[in-house]
């Protein structure tokens, strides 16, 4: 257990400077991104020493901690999320962000059965810009972020999501999943439909 | 440090061989001796001008797997000969006639608190060797030599606390590339390795052209704010697609130390300046798309950075510029300065 804090301070001792980071990180994603439409949101920050000790002391099926050295195993002590209207501008977003950064992880998450509804979402491992970390912060700074690059439905989906499981006292029956699956549903017709309307509208304005 | 394990193989050419040649292998006994000095000078060196920073290439699936990566973690492991071949392997299968026989060395140890892996190849060359020794001068032809040259080695040097998630990043040397490091062998880096400059070109180019429009704010000094606006509209001309570092930026226009101060002192951090990087002429161009000179009559002038001498000619005449220009006019607007 002695050890199990030593996680949390070392953290707790790094959160400030992880904190200012993201408050960096954020400006500078601002900026590559400056001119591209459609973009809700820019937001980086740092995760929480409650969520990180959480992720950082979790078992596999095996009973072992998963993170042997969690200070560099995980990899997303500093989070992005770039929120954009329709599907269509998650691969404009993605073509920028892939340009002016070098990442190593690219994943497009969606459930495993195409039959299922749930989580959908663009995730990147990505190196953390050495412009933004000052040669004081650079043996403090983690190596990597991560970005989601989400539709506002997919990001307000997986929100409500998070908030139910991260509040529940206990795990979902099998009518609660069903309504879960349910609203996952909905926001992905929504992004679907707004897709094609996009198409015929949005994508048209310039036409003759 | 010392290094803690050192091996070497002898890697012919594989390169779309269906059977490889064999690859001769063997530990270097930690011994002093000249061979040992060589190789500690390797493994312990600082970063040099020819060094630059790399990043492994995720698998195109997307997932967080490198195999050259995977491999020098397992070597990193457990040092070992046999953990050693599969990277020589992948060397010799990447490695055509034309880059010819090399002698890979494989070192490991550790560099403060970081475990440090140093791969680092050789190219063979041929000698002559003179022996006086017998009293006569005995005369031989040698081939398969390898002469430790600070000009001609290739290298790879990663470290990290935790080998395991980290190793991501190391730095590459590529001294056969020349000084500018403008031609590193794709050989080395992309079929070897299967990595790539740690920055995209758009990220090092950003910062170059962000630099330069700072400096040119910052310096009040009219002379310093011509040679960099000067240097900036010929950049695309002369630097698209090729490889830089920020310094290697001033010196190619010859910067007076007043503007590589001012450019310098723009960066974020000072190491930046010598951060290499591939130029990309469109983003170059997206960040500072526009050059303008105001003159002191009210007079302002604006034209597209790169052509800006082009569409206005100067002619100086005394400390005042004539500037004039020939074209149709297609807008006009009021506006605040």
């Amino acid at each position: 257990m002695t050890a199990d804090y030593v996680i949390r301070d070392e953290y707790v001792e790094r959160f400030a400077i992880l904190s200012t980071l993201a408050d960096k990180l954020q400006t500078s994603l601002k900026s590559v991104l400056e001119g591209v439409e459609r973009i809700d949101s820019v937001t980086a920050r740092a995760k929480s020493p409650d969520r990180y000790f959480q992720k950082a002391i979790k078992v596999d099926s095996t009973g072992s901690r998963k993170y042997s050295n969690p200070k560099f195993d995980i990899q997303d002590q500093i989070g992005a999320r770039i929120t954009v209207f329709y599907l269509s501008d998650v691969e404009r977003v993605r073509s920028k962000i892939v340009r002016h950064l070098r990442f190593i992880e690219e994943a497009s998450k969606a459930p495993e059965s195409d039959s299922e509804f749930g989580y959908f979402g663009l995730h990147f491992i990505i190196n953390l810009p050495d412009d933004i970390v000052t040669e004081e912060e650079e043996e403090i700074a983690p190596e990597f972020f991560e970005l989601q690059i989400k539709t506002l439905f997919q990001h307000a989906w997986s929100e409500a999501h998070h908030d139910l499981g991260y509040k529940s006292p206990r795990d979902l029956n099998a009518d609660e999943r069903r309504k879960v699956a349910f609203t996952a549903a909905q926001a992905w017709g929504a992004d679907t439909i707004f897709e094609q309307l996009s198409c015929a509208l949005v994508g048209n304005d310039n036409e003759p | 440090m010392p290094i803690a394990n050192a091996f070497a193989y002898l890697i012919r050419p594989g390169k779309g061989l269906e059977k490889p040649p064999q690859i001769s292998s063997n530990e270097i006994p930690p011994l002093a001796g000249k061979l040992n000095q060589m190789l500690e000078g390797i493994f312990s060196g600082d970063s040099g001008p020819h060094d630059f920073e790399i990043s492994f290439t995720p698998a195109p699936d997307g997932t967080q797997h490198n195999e050259c990566r995977s491999l020098l973690v397992d070597f990193q492991n457990g040092p070992l000969l046999q953990t050693g071949l599969p990277i020589a392997r992948r060397l010799q299968s990447a490695t055509d006639n034309r880059s010819g026989i090399g002698l890979l060395f494989l070192l490991s140890g550790n560099h403060g608190l970081k475990k440090r892996v140093v791969a680092s190849r050789f190219p063979t060359d041929q000698a002559v060797l003179a022996d006086a020794s017998s009293g006569g001068l005995a005369v031989a032809f040698l081939e398969q030599v390898f002469i430790k040259r600070l000009s001609s080695y290739k290298a790879l040097r990663i470290e990290h606390e935790n080998p395991g998630s980290g190793f991501w990043k190391g730095i590459a040397t590529d001294r056969q590339a020349g000084q500018s490091g403008e031609h590193i062998s794709e050989y080395w880096l992309k079929d070897f390795l299967n990595a790539d400059f740690a920055e995209t070109p758009a990220q090092g180019t950003r910062r170059l052209a962000q630099a330069l429009k700072d400096a040119v704010k910052k310096n009040p000094s009219l002379a310093v704010k011509t040679e960099i606006a000067h240097a900036s509209s010929l950049a695309p001309a002369v630097f698209g697609g090729k490889s830089l570092t920020i310094g290697d930026f001033c010196n190619h226009f010859g910067l007076s130390t007043a503007a590589k101060e001012t450019i310098q002192k723009s960066l974020p951090k000072a190491i930046l300046f010598g951060k290499m990087f591939k130029f990309d002429q469109s983003e170059f161009k997206t960040i500072a798309p526009y050059r303008t000179v105001e003159l002191n009559t009210g007079a302002i002038l604006t034209a597209p950075s790169q052509n800006f001498e082009e569409v206005f000619h100067a002619h100086r005449i005394g400390i005042e510029v004539e500037y004039t220009t020939r074209g149709k006019i297609r807008d006009q607007r009021l506006t605040k300065k």
